[in-house]
Protein backbone atom coordinates (compact mmCIF):
# COMPACT_ATOMS: atom_id res chain seq x y z
CA UNK A 1 0.00 0.00 0.00
CA UNK A 2 1.27 3.44 -0.87
CA UNK A 3 0.25 6.77 0.62
CA UNK A 4 -1.15 8.64 -2.35
CA UNK A 5 -2.79 11.85 -1.16
CA UNK A 6 -3.06 14.08 1.87
CA UNK A 7 -6.34 15.97 2.02
CA UNK A 8 -5.89 19.73 2.33
CA UNK A 9 -9.58 20.54 1.98
CA UNK A 10 -12.43 18.04 1.80
CA UNK A 11 -15.06 20.50 0.58
CA UNK A 12 -18.73 20.21 1.48
CA UNK A 13 -18.63 16.42 1.76
CA UNK A 14 -16.19 13.80 0.53
CA UNK A 15 -16.73 10.12 1.26
CA UNK A 16 -14.92 6.92 0.41
CA UNK A 17 -17.19 4.67 -1.65
CA UNK A 18 -16.81 1.31 -3.29
CA UNK A 19 -19.72 -0.14 -5.27
CA UNK A 20 -21.66 -0.85 -2.05
CA UNK A 21 -22.28 -3.05 0.99
CA UNK A 22 -24.61 -5.83 -0.09
CA UNK A 23 -26.37 -8.81 1.42
CA UNK A 24 -27.31 -7.07 4.68
CA UNK A 25 -30.63 -5.35 3.98
CA UNK A 26 -32.40 -7.97 6.14
CA UNK A 27 -30.37 -6.67 9.08
CA UNK A 28 -31.34 -3.05 8.48
CA UNK A 29 -27.96 -2.24 6.90
CA UNK A 30 -28.27 -0.22 3.72
CA UNK A 31 -25.95 -0.49 0.73
CA UNK A 32 -24.35 2.96 0.42
CA UNK A 33 -22.04 3.21 -2.58
CA UNK A 34 -21.77 5.80 -5.35
CA UNK A 35 -24.81 7.99 -5.92
CA UNK A 36 -23.88 8.31 -9.63
CA UNK A 37 -22.96 4.77 -10.64
CA UNK A 38 -22.36 5.74 -14.26
CA UNK A 39 -19.54 8.14 -13.33
CA UNK A 40 -18.13 5.76 -10.72
CA UNK A 41 -18.05 2.76 -13.08
CA UNK A 42 -16.45 4.83 -15.86
CA UNK A 43 -13.70 6.07 -13.55
CA UNK A 44 -12.74 2.51 -12.64
CA UNK A 45 -12.94 1.38 -16.26
CA UNK A 46 -10.76 4.26 -17.46
CA UNK A 47 -8.06 3.20 -14.99
CA UNK A 48 -8.38 -0.53 -15.63
CA UNK A 49 -9.59 -1.03 -12.04
CA UNK A 50 -11.96 -3.71 -10.75
CA UNK A 51 -15.49 -2.30 -10.93
CA UNK A 52 -15.66 -2.31 -7.10
CA UNK A 53 -12.43 -0.33 -6.48
CA UNK A 54 -12.98 2.45 -3.97
CA UNK A 55 -13.04 6.10 -5.01
CA UNK A 56 -13.63 9.45 -3.34
CA UNK A 57 -17.11 10.85 -3.99
CA UNK A 58 -16.69 14.63 -3.89
CA UNK A 59 -19.88 16.63 -3.31
CA UNK A 60 -20.07 20.11 -4.78
CA UNK A 61 -16.33 20.44 -5.35
CA UNK A 62 -14.00 22.44 -3.17
CA UNK A 63 -11.70 19.43 -2.80
CA UNK A 64 -7.98 19.98 -2.54
CA UNK A 65 -5.24 17.41 -2.01
CA UNK A 66 -1.49 17.13 -2.01
CA UNK A 67 -0.01 14.20 -3.93
CA UNK A 68 2.39 12.12 -1.82
CA UNK A 69 3.56 9.57 -4.40
CA UNK A 70 3.42 9.07 -8.15
CA UNK A 71 0.09 7.62 -9.25
CA UNK A 72 -2.51 7.62 -12.02
CA UNK A 73 -5.85 9.31 -11.41
CA UNK A 74 -9.12 9.97 -13.16
CA UNK A 75 -11.92 12.36 -12.27
CA UNK A 76 -15.43 11.72 -13.60
CA UNK A 77 -18.89 12.94 -12.64
CA UNK A 78 -19.78 16.60 -12.77
CA UNK A 79 -17.70 19.30 -11.23
CA UNK A 80 -16.01 22.52 -12.13
CA UNK A 81 -12.42 22.66 -13.28
CA UNK A 82 -10.00 19.90 -12.31
CA UNK A 83 -6.61 21.48 -11.78
CA UNK A 84 -3.25 19.81 -11.28
CA UNK A 85 -0.71 22.40 -10.14
CA UNK A 86 -3.19 24.96 -11.42
CA UNK A 87 -3.17 23.43 -14.91
CA UNK A 88 -6.50 22.35 -16.32
CA UNK A 89 -6.92 18.56 -16.55
CA UNK A 90 -9.47 16.88 -18.80
CA UNK A 91 -11.95 14.92 -16.73
CA UNK A 92 -13.15 11.47 -17.87
CA UNK A 93 -9.63 10.36 -18.78
CA UNK A 94 -6.60 9.14 -16.84
CA UNK A 95 -3.74 11.44 -15.92
CA UNK A 96 -0.44 10.90 -14.15
CA UNK A 97 0.35 12.70 -10.90
CA UNK A 98 3.73 13.05 -9.18
CA UNK A 99 4.76 13.44 -5.56
CA UNK A 100 4.45 17.11 -4.62
CA UNK A 101 1.66 17.91 -7.08
CA UNK A 102 -1.51 19.64 -5.91
CA UNK A 103 -4.94 18.56 -7.15
CA UNK A 104 -8.01 20.76 -6.97
CA UNK A 105 -11.59 19.88 -7.94
CA UNK A 106 -13.57 23.06 -8.16
CA UNK A 107 -17.33 23.40 -7.72
CA UNK A 108 -19.23 23.47 -11.01
CA UNK A 109 -22.17 25.53 -12.11
CA UNK A 110 -24.29 22.45 -12.69
CA UNK A 111 -23.97 18.93 -11.37
CA UNK A 112 -23.27 17.90 -7.82
CA UNK A 113 -20.91 14.94 -7.49
CA UNK A 114 -17.55 13.98 -8.92
CA UNK A 115 -15.46 10.88 -8.46
CA UNK A 116 -11.70 10.88 -7.83
CA UNK A 117 -10.29 7.46 -8.65
CA UNK A 118 -6.74 6.11 -8.46
CA UNK A 119 -5.28 3.16 -10.35
CA UNK A 120 -5.54 0.25 -7.88
CA UNK A 121 -8.30 1.88 -5.84
CA UNK A 122 -8.20 3.68 -2.49
CA UNK A 123 -7.99 1.66 0.74
CA UNK A 124 -10.18 1.77 3.81
CA UNK A 125 -11.04 -0.43 6.81
CA UNK A 126 -13.67 -2.73 5.31
CA UNK A 127 -16.79 -3.41 7.36
CA UNK A 128 -18.93 -6.35 6.19
CA UNK A 129 -16.61 -6.56 3.16
CA UNK A 130 -17.12 -2.98 2.02
CA UNK A 131 -15.62 0.47 2.61
CA UNK A 132 -18.77 2.23 1.38
CA UNK A 133 -19.37 5.13 3.79
CA UNK A 134 -22.84 5.31 5.32
CA UNK A 135 -22.68 8.11 7.87
CA UNK A 136 -26.05 7.49 9.50
CA UNK A 137 -25.17 3.83 10.07
CA UNK A 138 -21.65 4.63 11.30
CA UNK A 139 -20.18 2.16 8.80
CA UNK A 140 -17.46 2.35 6.20
CA UNK A 141 -14.96 5.03 5.25
CA UNK A 142 -11.25 5.15 6.01
CA UNK A 143 -11.63 3.80 9.55
CA UNK A 144 -14.84 1.75 9.29
CA UNK A 145 -16.89 4.10 11.46
CA UNK A 146 -18.82 5.95 8.77
CA UNK A 147 -16.91 9.23 9.01
CA UNK A 148 -16.49 11.31 5.87
CA UNK A 149 -13.03 12.23 4.57
CA UNK A 150 -11.53 15.16 6.47
CA UNK A 151 -8.67 17.64 6.26
CA UNK A 152 -5.28 16.00 6.92
CA UNK A 153 -6.56 12.51 6.09
CA UNK A 154 -4.02 10.44 4.22
CA UNK A 155 -5.37 8.04 1.65
CA UNK A 156 -3.56 4.94 0.46
CA UNK A 157 -3.86 3.13 -2.83
CA UNK A 158 -4.32 -0.62 -2.57
CA UNK A 159 -1.67 -1.14 -5.22
CA UNK A 160 0.34 1.23 -7.32
CA UNK A 161 1.14 0.08 -10.85
CA UNK A 162 3.12 1.99 -13.40
CA UNK A 163 0.97 3.71 -16.01
CA UNK A 164 0.36 1.75 -19.17
CA UNK A 165 -0.60 2.92 -22.63
CA UNK A 166 -3.88 1.01 -22.37
CA UNK A 167 -4.91 3.43 -19.65
CA UNK A 168 -5.81 6.29 -21.89
CA UNK A 169 -9.30 4.85 -22.22
CA UNK A 170 -11.93 7.51 -22.27
CA UNK A 171 -15.58 7.15 -23.15
CA UNK A 172 -16.83 8.52 -26.43
CA UNK A 173 -17.94 12.08 -25.81
CA UNK A 174 -21.57 11.21 -26.47
CA UNK A 175 -21.49 8.79 -23.52
CA UNK A 176 -20.45 11.52 -21.11
CA UNK A 177 -23.62 13.07 -19.72
CA UNK A 178 -23.99 16.80 -20.13
CA UNK A 179 -25.50 18.22 -16.98
CA UNK A 180 -27.59 21.34 -17.16
CA UNK A 181 -30.19 22.92 -14.92
CA UNK A 182 -32.94 20.53 -16.02
CA UNK A 183 -33.21 16.76 -16.16
CA UNK A 184 -35.74 14.09 -17.15
CA UNK A 185 -36.01 11.01 -14.96
CA UNK A 186 -37.35 7.75 -16.38
CA UNK A 187 -39.66 5.99 -13.92
CA UNK A 188 -41.30 2.54 -14.01
CA UNK A 189 -44.56 1.59 -12.28
CA UNK A 190 -44.18 -0.64 -9.19
CA UNK A 191 -45.58 -1.07 -5.67
CA UNK A 192 -48.68 1.03 -4.98
CA UNK A 193 -48.73 2.50 -8.51
CA UNK A 194 -52.15 1.06 -9.37
CA UNK A 195 -53.69 2.50 -6.22
CA UNK A 196 -52.84 6.04 -7.28
CA UNK A 197 -55.43 7.42 -9.69
CA UNK A 198 -54.73 7.79 -13.44
CA UNK A 199 -54.97 11.53 -12.84
CA UNK A 200 -52.05 11.28 -10.41
CA UNK A 201 -50.02 9.16 -12.86
CA UNK A 202 -50.52 11.93 -15.37
CA UNK A 203 -49.85 14.73 -12.89
CA UNK A 204 -46.48 13.23 -11.98
CA UNK A 205 -45.23 13.46 -15.56
CA UNK A 206 -46.99 16.63 -16.62
CA UNK A 207 -45.78 19.04 -14.00
CA UNK A 208 -42.30 20.37 -13.46
CA UNK A 209 -40.59 19.54 -10.18
CA UNK A 210 -37.68 21.30 -8.53
CA UNK A 211 -34.99 19.45 -6.61
CA UNK A 212 -35.16 20.96 -3.14
CA UNK A 213 -32.30 21.63 -0.77
CA UNK A 214 -33.79 18.89 1.46
CA UNK A 215 -31.58 16.28 -0.11
CA UNK A 216 -28.67 14.10 0.90
CA UNK A 217 -27.39 10.59 0.27
CA UNK A 218 -30.56 9.15 1.85
CA UNK A 219 -33.02 10.85 -0.44
CA UNK A 220 -34.05 13.84 -2.51
CA UNK A 221 -37.23 15.77 -1.86
CA UNK A 222 -38.87 17.26 -4.91
CA UNK A 223 -41.25 20.21 -4.92
CA UNK A 224 -44.13 20.38 -7.39
CA UNK A 225 -46.97 22.82 -7.68
CA UNK A 226 -49.75 20.25 -7.17
CA UNK A 227 -49.53 17.44 -4.62
CA UNK A 228 -49.79 13.76 -5.59
CA UNK A 229 -52.69 12.51 -3.50
CA UNK A 230 -53.06 9.12 -1.86
CA UNK A 231 -56.65 8.22 -1.07
CA UNK A 232 -56.10 5.04 0.95
CA UNK A 233 -55.00 3.96 4.40
CA UNK A 234 -51.42 4.05 5.59
CA UNK A 235 -49.48 1.11 4.25
CA UNK A 236 -47.53 -1.33 6.40
CA UNK A 237 -43.77 -0.71 6.26
CA UNK A 238 -42.21 -2.76 3.50
CA UNK A 239 -38.79 -3.08 1.86
CA UNK A 240 -37.63 0.09 0.10
CA UNK A 241 -35.54 -0.14 -3.09
CA UNK A 242 -33.04 2.52 -4.18
CA UNK A 243 -34.79 4.83 -6.65
CA UNK A 244 -38.22 4.35 -5.08
CA UNK A 245 -40.43 7.44 -5.40
CA UNK A 246 -42.30 7.71 -2.10
CA UNK A 247 -45.33 9.97 -1.70
CA UNK A 248 -45.61 11.23 1.90
CA UNK A 249 -48.79 12.83 3.29
CA UNK A 250 -47.96 16.28 1.86
CA UNK A 251 -47.91 14.86 -1.69
CA UNK A 252 -44.38 15.97 -2.58
CA UNK A 253 -42.25 13.09 -3.86
CA UNK A 254 -39.17 11.87 -2.02
CA UNK A 255 -36.81 9.75 -4.12
CA UNK A 256 -34.82 7.24 -2.08
CA UNK A 257 -31.09 7.08 -2.78
CA UNK A 258 -28.11 4.97 -1.69
CA UNK A 259 -28.21 5.58 2.10
CA UNK A 260 -31.98 5.07 2.38
CA UNK A 261 -33.41 3.12 5.30
CA UNK A 262 -34.26 -0.44 4.38
CA UNK A 263 -37.99 -0.40 5.20
CA UNK A 264 -40.43 2.43 4.43
CA UNK A 265 -44.03 3.22 5.28
CA UNK A 266 -45.03 5.72 2.59
CA UNK A 267 -46.77 4.58 -0.61
CA UNK A 268 -44.55 4.39 -3.69
CA UNK A 269 -45.77 5.46 -7.13
CA UNK A 270 -42.81 4.05 -9.03
CA UNK A 271 -39.07 3.46 -9.14
CA UNK A 272 -36.44 5.34 -11.17
CA UNK A 273 -34.43 3.65 -13.90
CA UNK A 274 -30.68 3.23 -13.39
CA UNK A 275 -29.93 6.30 -15.52
CA UNK A 276 -32.63 8.20 -13.63
CA UNK A 277 -30.82 7.58 -10.34
CA UNK A 278 -27.49 8.59 -11.89
CA UNK A 279 -29.06 11.80 -13.24
CA UNK A 280 -30.76 12.66 -9.94
CA UNK A 281 -27.41 12.19 -8.17
CA UNK A 282 -26.23 15.22 -10.17
CA UNK A 283 -29.31 17.37 -9.53
CA UNK A 284 -28.34 20.04 -7.06
CA UNK A 285 -30.99 22.19 -5.38
CA UNK A 286 -32.92 24.22 -7.94
CA UNK A 287 -32.57 21.70 -10.77
CA UNK A 288 -35.78 21.36 -12.77
CA UNK A 289 -37.03 17.79 -12.95
CA UNK A 290 -39.51 16.03 -15.20
CA UNK A 291 -40.61 12.44 -14.83
CA UNK A 292 -41.23 10.17 -17.80
CA UNK A 293 -43.08 6.83 -17.54
CA UNK A 294 -41.25 3.92 -19.15
CA UNK A 295 -42.10 0.22 -19.24
CA UNK A 296 -40.23 -1.92 -16.72
CA UNK A 297 -38.73 -3.96 -19.58
CA UNK A 298 -36.92 -0.87 -20.83
CA UNK A 299 -35.44 -0.22 -17.38
CA UNK A 300 -34.35 -3.85 -17.10
CA UNK A 301 -32.69 -3.85 -20.52
CA UNK A 302 -30.76 -0.73 -19.62
CA UNK A 303 -29.48 -2.24 -16.36
CA UNK A 304 -28.49 -5.48 -18.07
CA UNK A 305 -26.60 -3.57 -20.78
CA UNK A 306 -24.80 -1.42 -18.22
CA UNK A 307 -23.83 -4.26 -15.89
CA UNK A 308 -22.61 -6.37 -18.80
CA UNK A 309 -20.55 -3.50 -20.19
CA UNK A 310 -18.86 -2.69 -16.89
CA UNK A 311 -18.56 -6.32 -15.75
CA UNK A 312 -20.64 -5.77 -12.61
CA UNK A 313 -21.28 -9.05 -10.84
CA UNK A 314 -21.69 -10.62 -7.43
CA UNK B 1 -51.54 -17.25 -3.37
CA UNK B 2 -49.96 -14.00 -2.15
CA UNK B 3 -49.30 -11.17 -4.61
CA UNK B 4 -45.96 -11.54 -6.42
CA UNK B 5 -44.90 -8.52 -8.46
CA UNK B 6 -41.89 -6.65 -9.82
CA UNK B 7 -40.93 -4.19 -7.08
CA UNK B 8 -37.69 -2.75 -8.42
CA UNK B 9 -35.63 -3.17 -11.58
CA UNK B 10 -33.82 -6.06 -9.92
CA UNK B 11 -36.38 -7.24 -7.38
CA UNK B 12 -39.71 -8.95 -6.92
CA UNK B 13 -41.91 -8.56 -3.83
CA UNK B 14 -44.17 -11.21 -2.32
CA UNK B 15 -46.96 -9.69 -0.23
CA UNK B 16 -49.00 -11.84 2.11
CA UNK B 17 -52.15 -10.65 3.89
CA UNK B 18 -51.88 -6.93 4.70
CA UNK B 19 -51.86 -7.24 8.48
CA UNK B 20 -49.29 -7.00 11.24
CA UNK B 21 -49.87 -10.39 12.87
CA UNK B 22 -47.71 -13.27 14.04
CA UNK B 23 -49.30 -15.78 11.65
CA UNK B 24 -48.67 -13.55 8.63
CA UNK B 25 -45.12 -12.75 9.78
CA UNK B 26 -44.48 -16.49 10.25
CA UNK B 27 -45.19 -16.97 6.53
CA UNK B 28 -42.73 -14.21 5.66
CA UNK B 29 -39.92 -15.83 7.63
CA UNK B 30 -40.77 -19.36 6.50
CA UNK B 31 -40.63 -18.31 2.86
CA UNK B 32 -37.37 -16.35 3.37
CA UNK B 33 -35.80 -19.27 5.15
CA UNK B 34 -36.88 -21.70 2.42
CA UNK B 35 -35.61 -19.51 -0.44
CA UNK B 36 -32.32 -18.94 1.37
CA UNK B 37 -31.89 -22.71 1.76
CA UNK B 38 -32.80 -23.36 -1.89
CA UNK B 39 -30.31 -20.67 -2.93
CA UNK B 40 -31.29 -20.34 -6.60
CA UNK B 41 -28.40 -19.09 -8.76
CA UNK B 42 -30.15 -15.77 -9.43
CA UNK B 43 -30.84 -14.95 -5.76
CA UNK B 44 -28.86 -11.99 -4.35
CA UNK B 45 -30.64 -11.19 -1.12
CA UNK B 46 -33.96 -11.34 0.68
CA UNK B 47 -35.52 -8.59 2.77
CA UNK B 48 -38.29 -9.84 5.05
CA UNK B 49 -40.64 -7.26 6.57
CA UNK B 50 -43.97 -7.58 8.40
CA UNK B 51 -46.11 -9.15 5.70
CA UNK B 52 -43.83 -8.90 2.65
CA UNK B 53 -40.52 -10.20 1.34
CA UNK B 54 -38.38 -8.44 -1.27
CA UNK B 55 -36.34 -10.81 -3.42
CA UNK B 56 -33.33 -9.15 -5.10
CA UNK B 57 -31.99 -11.07 -8.08
CA UNK B 58 -29.15 -10.88 -10.57
CA UNK B 59 -30.64 -9.30 -13.73
CA UNK B 60 -27.97 -11.03 -15.81
CA UNK B 61 -29.17 -14.45 -14.62
CA UNK B 62 -32.96 -14.13 -14.59
CA UNK B 63 -35.91 -11.95 -15.55
CA UNK B 64 -38.79 -10.78 -13.37
CA UNK B 65 -41.06 -13.33 -15.04
CA UNK B 66 -38.65 -16.19 -14.30
CA UNK B 67 -38.28 -15.18 -10.65
CA UNK B 68 -42.04 -14.75 -10.25
CA UNK B 69 -42.64 -18.17 -11.80
CA UNK B 70 -40.05 -19.76 -9.51
CA UNK B 71 -41.58 -18.18 -6.41
CA UNK B 72 -45.08 -19.19 -7.53
CA UNK B 73 -43.86 -22.77 -7.92
CA UNK B 74 -42.45 -22.70 -4.39
CA UNK B 75 -45.68 -21.32 -2.97
CA UNK B 76 -47.88 -23.83 -4.78
CA UNK B 77 -47.00 -26.69 -2.46
CA UNK B 78 -46.47 -27.01 1.27
CA UNK B 79 -42.72 -27.53 1.40
CA UNK B 80 -41.97 -23.89 2.16
CA UNK B 81 -44.20 -23.52 5.24
CA UNK B 82 -42.18 -25.70 7.58
CA UNK B 83 -42.68 -24.30 11.07
CA UNK B 84 -39.45 -22.58 12.01
CA UNK B 85 -37.58 -23.11 15.22
CA UNK B 86 -38.73 -20.24 17.40
CA UNK B 87 -35.81 -17.86 17.46
CA UNK B 88 -33.72 -17.33 20.55
CA UNK B 89 -35.38 -15.84 23.62
CA UNK B 90 -33.58 -12.76 24.94
CA UNK B 91 -34.13 -11.11 28.32
CA UNK B 92 -33.42 -7.39 28.15
CA UNK B 93 -33.28 -5.15 31.22
CA UNK B 94 -35.23 -1.90 30.95
CA UNK B 95 -35.47 1.03 33.33
CA UNK B 96 -38.91 2.69 33.19
CA UNK B 97 -38.09 5.65 35.46
CA UNK B 98 -39.26 9.07 34.22
CA UNK B 99 -35.63 10.29 34.17
CA UNK B 100 -35.02 8.01 31.18
CA UNK B 101 -38.57 7.95 29.83
CA UNK B 102 -39.54 11.41 28.56
CA UNK B 103 -42.90 10.26 27.17
CA UNK B 104 -43.97 8.22 30.21
CA UNK B 105 -46.24 10.91 31.62
CA UNK B 106 -47.87 11.47 28.24
CA UNK B 107 -48.44 7.73 27.74
CA UNK B 108 -50.03 7.51 31.21
CA UNK B 109 -52.34 10.40 30.38
CA UNK B 110 -53.28 8.90 27.01
CA UNK B 111 -53.99 5.41 28.37
CA UNK B 112 -55.24 6.14 31.89
CA UNK B 113 -52.57 3.80 33.27
CA UNK B 114 -50.16 4.49 36.13
CA UNK B 115 -46.41 4.43 35.47
CA UNK B 116 -46.20 1.13 37.35
CA UNK B 117 -48.94 -0.36 35.15
CA UNK B 118 -47.18 0.83 31.97
CA UNK B 119 -43.99 -0.92 33.10
CA UNK B 120 -45.94 -4.06 34.06
CA UNK B 121 -47.88 -4.24 30.77
CA UNK B 122 -44.80 -3.50 28.65
CA UNK B 123 -42.59 -6.10 30.38
CA UNK B 124 -45.09 -8.96 30.55
CA UNK B 125 -45.34 -10.25 26.99
CA UNK B 126 -42.82 -12.26 25.06
CA UNK B 127 -42.45 -10.12 21.92
CA UNK B 128 -41.47 -11.44 18.53
CA UNK B 129 -38.94 -9.74 16.26
CA UNK B 130 -41.08 -9.01 13.21
CA UNK B 131 -38.31 -7.52 11.12
CA UNK B 132 -35.09 -5.53 11.21
CA UNK B 133 -35.01 -2.21 9.44
CA UNK B 134 -34.94 1.60 9.79
CA UNK B 135 -31.32 1.38 11.01
CA UNK B 136 -28.78 -1.39 11.63
CA UNK B 137 -29.97 -3.56 14.53
CA UNK B 138 -33.29 -1.71 14.83
CA UNK B 139 -35.73 -4.56 15.58
CA UNK B 140 -39.48 -4.07 15.18
CA UNK B 141 -41.05 -5.99 18.10
CA UNK B 142 -44.68 -6.84 18.68
CA UNK B 143 -47.37 -7.11 19.83
CA UNK B 144 -47.83 -4.54 22.57
CA UNK B 145 -50.85 -5.01 24.85
CA UNK B 146 -53.83 -3.09 23.36
CA UNK B 147 -54.26 -1.15 26.63
CA UNK B 148 -50.85 0.39 25.93
CA UNK B 149 -51.42 1.38 22.29
CA UNK B 150 -50.37 5.02 21.72
CA UNK B 151 -49.81 6.43 18.22
CA UNK B 152 -46.51 7.87 16.98
CA UNK B 153 -45.63 11.47 17.85
CA UNK B 154 -47.02 14.05 15.40
CA UNK B 155 -43.56 15.52 15.05
CA UNK B 156 -40.65 13.12 15.46
CA UNK B 157 -37.85 14.02 17.88
CA UNK B 158 -34.65 15.22 16.23
CA UNK B 159 -32.66 13.01 18.58
CA UNK B 160 -33.68 9.94 20.54
CA UNK B 161 -31.00 8.81 23.04
CA UNK B 162 -29.27 5.52 22.33
CA UNK B 163 -30.95 2.60 24.11
CA UNK B 164 -34.34 4.29 24.34
CA UNK B 165 -37.20 1.80 24.60
CA UNK B 166 -40.20 3.03 22.66
CA UNK B 167 -43.74 2.13 21.69
CA UNK B 168 -45.99 3.03 18.74
CA UNK B 169 -49.39 1.28 18.68
CA UNK B 170 -48.73 -2.45 18.61
CA UNK B 171 -44.99 -2.07 17.97
CA UNK B 172 -42.13 -1.64 20.39
CA UNK B 173 -38.39 -1.28 19.83
CA UNK B 174 -35.03 -0.28 21.27
CA UNK B 175 -33.29 2.51 19.38
CA UNK B 176 -29.82 0.98 18.96
CA UNK B 177 -28.18 4.33 18.18
CA UNK B 178 -29.10 7.93 18.79
CA UNK B 179 -31.19 8.98 15.80
CA UNK B 180 -34.31 10.94 14.91
CA UNK B 181 -37.40 9.03 16.02
CA UNK B 182 -41.15 9.34 16.24
CA UNK B 183 -42.08 6.66 18.78
CA UNK B 184 -43.05 7.18 22.46
CA UNK B 185 -40.07 6.81 24.79
CA UNK B 186 -41.06 4.83 27.88
CA UNK B 187 -37.73 3.48 29.11
CA UNK B 188 -34.04 2.90 28.53
CA UNK B 189 -31.97 -0.25 28.13
CA UNK B 190 -28.27 -0.20 29.01
CA UNK B 191 -27.38 -3.19 26.87
CA UNK B 192 -29.06 -5.46 24.39
CA UNK B 193 -28.04 -8.40 22.23
CA UNK B 194 -28.00 -8.59 18.46
CA UNK B 195 -31.51 -9.61 17.44
CA UNK B 196 -32.58 -11.65 14.43
CA UNK B 197 -35.99 -11.89 12.81
CA UNK B 198 -38.27 -14.39 14.59
CA UNK B 199 -36.30 -14.10 17.86
CA UNK B 200 -38.29 -13.50 21.06
CA UNK B 201 -37.71 -10.69 23.53
CA UNK B 202 -38.87 -10.27 27.12
CA UNK B 203 -38.18 -7.05 28.98
CA UNK B 204 -37.24 -7.12 32.67
CA UNK B 205 -37.85 -4.04 34.77
CA UNK B 206 -34.88 -2.66 36.69
CA UNK B 207 -34.70 0.38 38.96
CA UNK B 208 -32.99 3.66 38.11
CA UNK B 209 -30.21 2.82 40.59
CA UNK B 210 -29.64 -0.54 38.94
CA UNK B 211 -29.68 1.10 35.48
CA UNK B 212 -27.09 3.67 36.55
CA UNK B 213 -24.96 0.89 38.02
CA UNK B 214 -25.09 -0.99 34.68
CA UNK B 215 -24.03 2.18 32.87
CA UNK B 216 -20.88 2.43 35.00
CA UNK B 217 -19.83 -1.16 34.42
Amino acid sequence: MTAVIKVIQAGLLATLQDFGRFGLLARGITCGGPMDERSFLWANRILGNHFNSAQIEVTAGGFKAQILNDAVFAVTGQSGAVLLNQQLQSPWRSFAVRAGDELVIQPGQHGLRSYLAVAGGFSGAAVYNSVATVMRDGLGGLHGDGRPIATNDILYAAQAEPPSSSWSRTPHSNLIPRVTDRVTLDIAAVAQHEQFSPAMHKRLVQQEYTASSAQDRMGVRLDGHLPISWEHEQIISEPLPVGAVQIPPDGQPIVMMKDRQTLGGYPKIGVLSWSGICALAQAGPGTKIHFNWIPMTQAVQELQRVYRFFGVHG
Amino acid sequence: MPAIKAAAINAVQISFEQRIAPTVNDQVHQLSHYLNEQAPAWLQELVPAYHSVMVYFDVLKASHDEVIAAVRAVLSNDQWCQPLQPGQLHQIEVCYAPEVAPDLARVCAATGLSAAQVAELHSSPEYRVYALGFAPQFAYLGDVNPALHVPRLDTPRQRVPQGSVAIALQQTAIYPQASPGGWNLIGRASSWPQLAPNDRVQFQEISLAEYQQRQHQ
